[in-house]
């Protein structure tokens, strides 16, 4: 009995063993065939679910004044998705989204309502915005990096800058026409995902092949900012004291063909376009072409003058105010009897530039006409320019001559009058206008534009001279008298023209286009100006109301450029009697010029420390209260230092532009002032490397904004 | 016998679960880290309380005499049957509750039952006088069984309620059932589950009547099985196939078989992904993309075998298939060599007992097992699981150390 237990015990043993066998047997079998049999199968499902593309957006580049001070640039923001799947409570999610991001909730439930999966909710909203979000903790919202685009300087240039669609497309403006340059290329990398779906855990896995975006270009342009900003003041200025529709500026120097501003009102903020009109995007300098009137009587005088038709001292009898040649009957503005070429141009007598361009031979009317550029487009850096109306000879009626000869029957923009000023400026030649001076590569420089493009030759040199003689007569004597600027010599022409009617039947008695074009000084000028203004209401001649802009113009540039351009000593300059101690400007970032305009104005002296270019430090501190002809040290930097300067306690924009004077790119996280920069003051920096900047706000940010 | 013993301690058999601890911190560890939730990471520091509580839990019991268990088991077994019961009165009839909880302490009768089932049927079949082909033996065992079978099935909880039957047959066969009568008690299970496919039915009914046939145990047994699994086989599918499909899938639920929200077979996609994207040597610790990236299902409890296979690849889950291996036949070398019946009895059903729940959780990770949520012994995370493994684990070293000592 014991004897055959035992036994069947030792059968039962080896019963368990076996069982035990062939069950692992089996899982060893399975998990073979699983690893080895079906492992490309499921790798392939192991890809297909965690495998994501991702998009590596570069950075546009960024857009700058001739003096390297950013107009348009990259600041961190988020950009707000959703995921609808994961949202149960979609009443609740959008109040919350509503509460934060300030817009109201039916708008977010209209989005969370209308498809199910991903949408986006906001795009680029300050990172701040980000992060109260993301405190809420609500299911399926999630938080993109992105890049919004800024524009430091609000409304000033707006149209030149134009501004980019929220897919980062440039629309408008050199935005729009550099786009393939700023724009960079995209680079992309493979990521993982999580279960879960979310995108912003993203890990990366070496084994897949990243290609890094390559950032977009630096434009540089010829505007300078600080002139931008004079003009647009002005020109807004004068459009509200004459109760005008619009009207535009354009600054050019006359040697380079450099367009130093160009303004168009009304204007818009490219940072929000959408909140403006469509039409204040349009740069009117150089979309809106216009019947120029007056100023047109240059292009007569200068071709009569050319081919010797005739001296300015020769005299043309005007009707004494009313001449009737084929049916249509010309005004002066008074009854003048004899006048010589040259008063013909400074009293801006219709007759006489009709009785002259009735000797002229067609031909060659049309030529000079066609040779100062008008009828085709300057081929400036903008989309969006008219060419122009120039007929052709076979076109023309009998009375063309005469309707061309004050400035009717043709059309022209702001800068391609300008352009003919500026001709006439630099002894006869026309340049092409520019607005893109160097394209940058982050320090490295990629292209620089010529020093200028020569066009043509159009009038001879001596003509030119006589001309400026016959322009400054205009300003000293003649309808631009308002155009006087103490101390300088200043050519001009005025323009009056009358619009055409709205229904297209003829001309309008009540509404005018009234512009003054000029330069100055007349030996070597160093600025052109045309400006014109659009139906103004109060006063309609051109030397009543583009005159006096035209001046408030100049004598800020002069003012402030004082070194820039002008020799002007010190008694030139009307310094505002300033009794009362003035706060000291923050002069840190800016350069040497910039700086030096600042304090001059505030009525302070300066004493130079450094030989260097860029001010990085000031000593009193803004904002002390000084008196005036006190002196304020000023530190300065070369430019092309890589040592990080202090930025800490100056407003972003400061911060920004002495950043990006030492080639140094930065990462700005907050606005307001800088409370903290990393890495410190002092540190040196590679030029891939950025600077943080961590701002807070405070009111300082009003102050400078005027700057 | 190829695992012949050591007089004392058995070290092979501790080394075995020293190791096996090893890879379930390792597989824990990496199962957790990656959570956003403070929750999950605390699991870790959870786990390695556990296993601390569970090894000094089984020092005490390797060396307490193996009588001892003898004499509390019926105590034990009632004790726990009244919890289970008390378990089923609390819970409401939203939700079914697993276990009791104070504060953090979580307490699951249910596991704890494992072993205690196995002391108590070992106590009441080593009765020297027992015959163990007697129906009134047989029907006590079901009934001892089916009792908690029954408590915790309601739960639901299938997986575990299955492994207190399955220890049932083990020990009854251990203690002289003979296999006749062990494949007539079985071929109804084996029919209803063939039945589904009629070619499976049909070589299942022929292997039946086959052995009934060499076994010559006479024409009213025969007849008799043989119709009882006919009917099984015919009847199971035609009442399933009458039910409606909410109706099917109501029962799945309720036997735990479902618990897929995101789709069929979703869970064992992801862990047959998971294995089979580990190829020989594994993606490397901490770098397993399903583990990492959360497609894993239930990674640090049901499917903690699918972190090893990806992380470790073939070779690592080589080695924790040949640990439970050795373990399992070591336990069985243990059972055969005691003198002590009580303690034979305890032996083999603890090792059925881990046998099973290694064979279903491995099995459902690779897909030849339905998913039923029973967790992988010693490796898995969970106090209760972690620490009745420990516990039967010292029974076994207990076992080991006496087996020459004579009964009583």
């Amino acid at each position: 009995m014991r004897q055959s237990e035992e036994n069947r015990l030792g059968w039962r043993v080896v019963a368990f063993h076996s069982a035990v066998l062939v069950a692992f047997i089996l899982l060893v079998a399975r998990l073979a065939y699983i690893q080895f049999l079906e492992k490309e199968s499921l790798e392939l499902i192991a890809d297909q679910q965690y495998k994501c593309e991702v998009k590596l957006s570069p950075q546009r580049g960024l857009i700058l004044d001739r003096h390297l001070r950013p107009l348009a640039m990259n600041i961190p923001a988020v950009s707000i998705m959703a995921n609808t799947r994961e949202i149960a409570d979609k009443v609740h999610t959008s109040r919350v989204l509503s509460q934060i991001l300030g817009q109201p909730a039916s708008h977010f439930l209209l989005r969370l309502q209308s498809q199910s999966g991903w949408v986006a909710l906001a795009w680029n909203v300050s990172p701040e915005m980000g992060a109260r979000l993301a405190k809420t903790g609500l299911p399926g919202i999630q938080l993109q990096d992105s890049w919004a685009r800024s524009y430091p300087k609000g409304r000033i240039g707006s149209q030149v800058l134009g501004f980019v669609s929220v897919e980062g497309k440039g629309l408008g403006g050199i935005e729009g026409s550099c786009d393939a340059l700023l724009r960079g290329k995209p680079g992309k990398a493979i990521m993982q995902k999580l279960a879960t779906g979310k995108t912003a855990q993203l890990f990366e896995r070496p084994e897949y092949p990243k290609i890094s975006p390559i950032d977009g270009s630096d434009v540089v342009l010829t505007i300078d900012c600080f002139y931008q900003s004079i003009v647009e003041r002005n020109l807004q200025q004068a459009i509200a004291e004459t109760e005008a529709d619009s009207g535009a500026v354009v600054v050019m120097d006359p040697f380079s063909g450099e367009i130093l501003a160009m303004a168009s009102a009304p204007n818009y903020d490219p940072n929000r376009p959408s909140d403006f009109h469509p039409s204040s995007h349009r740069m009117r300098a150089i979309s809106d072409q216009y019947e120029p009137g007056s100023t047109f009587k240059l292009v007569l005088v200068s071709a009569a003058l050319d081919i010797d038709l005739k001296r300015p001292e020769d005299e043309v009898f005007c009707e004494n105010g009313k001449f009737e040649i084929m049916n249509e009957t010309l005004h002066d503005t008074s009854p003048y009897g004899r006048l010589s070429l040259a008063d013909v141009l400074a009293k801006s007598s219709n007759i006489g530039a009709a009785k002259t361009a009735l000797e002229m031979d067609k031909a060659k009317f049309y030529r000079y006409a066609r040779d100062f550029g008008f009828g085709v487009r300057t081929g400036v850096e903008l989309p969006g320019e008219a060419d122009g109306v120039l007929k052709p000879v076979s076109q023309w009626s009998g009375y063309t001559p005469i309707a061309m000869a004050i400035g009717y029957e043709i059309a022209a923009t702001p800068l391609q009058m300008c352009t003919m000023l500026c001709t006439i400026a630099n002894g006869g030649l026309l340049l092409k206008p520019t607005l893109v001076r160097q394209v940058r590569q982050g320090e490295q420089v990629l292209s620089n534009r010529a020093p200028r493009e020569v066009v043509r030759y159009v009038i001879k040199k001596h003509t030119a001279m006589t001309m400026k003689d016959l322009m400054q007569r205009v300003v000293e004597v003649g309808t631009g008298r308002k155009a006087q600027i103490p101390g300088l010599q200043v050519c001009g022409k005025t323009g009056t023209s009358r619009m055409v009617r709205r229904d297209g039947n003829g001309y309008s008695r009540t509404n005018y286009v009234s512009s003054f074009g000029g330069f100055f000084p007349k030996e070597n000028p160093k600025i052109a100006i045309f400006v014109v203004i659009h139906n103004p209401r109060s006063g309609f001649y051109g030397g009543d109301v583009a005159a006096p802009c035209f001046r408030a113009i100049s004598e800020e540039l002069i003012y402030h450029e004082g070194s820039d351009y002008f020799d002007l000593k010190k008694q030139d300059v009307v310094v505002a009697e300033n009794p009362v101690p003035v706060p000291v400007p923050v002069l840190i970032g800016f350069n040497r010029d910039v700086a030096r305009n600042a304090a001059i104005k505030a009525g302070l002296k300066i004493k130079w420390m450094g030989s260097g270019d860029i001010v990085i430090e000031q000593k009193p501190d803004p904002n002390t209260l000084l008196g005036l002809e006190d002196e304020v040290v000023l530190w300065t930097a070369e430019a092309d230092s890589r040592i990080v300067p202090n930025v800490e306690g100056l407003p972003i924009r400061n911060a920004l532009n002495l950043l990006a004077a030492n080639g140094i790119r930065a990462v700005v996280d907050g606005t307001g002032k800088v409370v903290k920069q990393q890495p410190f003051a002092g540190h040196e920096i590679k030029s891939d490397e950025q600077v943080l900047l961590r701002c807070e706000s405070s009111i300082d940010l009003k102050k400078l904004i005027i700057l | 016998m190829i695992f012949a013993g050591r007089k004392k301690v058995d070290w092979l058999l501790i080394s075995c679960v020293l190791m096996l601890l090893v890879f379930s911190c390792l597989a824990v560890y990496s199962s957790t880290s990656n959570s956003q939730s403070m929750n999950m990471r605390e699991n870790f520091d959870k786990q390695l309380v556990w296993i601390a509580i569970g090894l000094a839990l089984a020092t005490v019991i390797s060396l307490v005499p193996t009588r001892w268990f003898r004499e509390i088991s019926y105590l034990g077994y009632a004790g726990l049957v009244v919890s289970l019961i008390l378990l089923d009165l609390i819970s409401g009839p939203t939700g079914a509750h697993r276990w009791f909880e104070w504060g953090t302490i979580k307490f699951q009768p249910s596991e704890f039952m494992k072993p205690m089932l196995v002391l108590t049927l070992a106590h009441y079949l080593s009765d020297d006088d027992l015959d163990p082909h007697q129906l009134r033996t047989l029907l006590t065992v079901f009934i001892l069984a089916l009792v908690p079978f029954a408590l915790v099935i309601k739960q639901p909880d299938l997986g575990t309620a299955l492994t207190y039957g399955v220890v049932t047959i083990p020990m009854l066969y251990w203690r002289g059932l003979k296999s006749l009568v062990v494949f007539i008690i079985l071929s109804p299970f084996i029919t209803f589950v063939a039945s589904f496919n009629f070619w499976t039915f049909f070589f299942v009914i022929l292997l039946i009547c086959g052995v009934l046939i060499l076994s010559r145990g006479g024409r009213w047994m025969f007849w008799g099985v043989f119709l009882i699994n006919i009917f099984v086989g015919i009847l199971a599918p035609q009442i399933w196939g009458k039910l409606h499909p909410y109706q099917q899938n109501r029962i799945l639920t309720f036997l735990g078989l479902v618990s897929d929200p995101q789709g069929a077979g979703y869970q064992i996609i992801q862990s047959k992904v998971a294995i089979g994207s580990g190829g020989w040597l594994g993606k490397g610790f901490l770098h397993g993309t399903q583990t990492q990236l959360r497609f894993l299902p239930a990674q640090h409890t049901d499917f903690i075998f699918s972190v090893l296979a990806e992380e470790w690849g073939f070779f690592g889950s080589m080695a924790v298939l040949t640990v439970f291996f050795v373990f399992l036949m070591r336990s069985i070398s243990v059972a055969a060599a005691t003198n002590d019946r009580f303690g034979g009895l305890v032996a083999v059903g603890l090792v059925s007992l881990f046998a099973f729940q290694v064979v279903v959780n491995i099995g459902m990770t690779v897909g030849i097992m339905p998913v039923t949520g029973l967790p992988l012994p010693f490796i898995s995370y969970g106090g209760s699981s972690m620490i009745t493994s420990l516990m039967m684990a010292g029974l076994l070293v207990n076992i080991s150390i006496r087996r020459f000592h004579l009964y009583g």
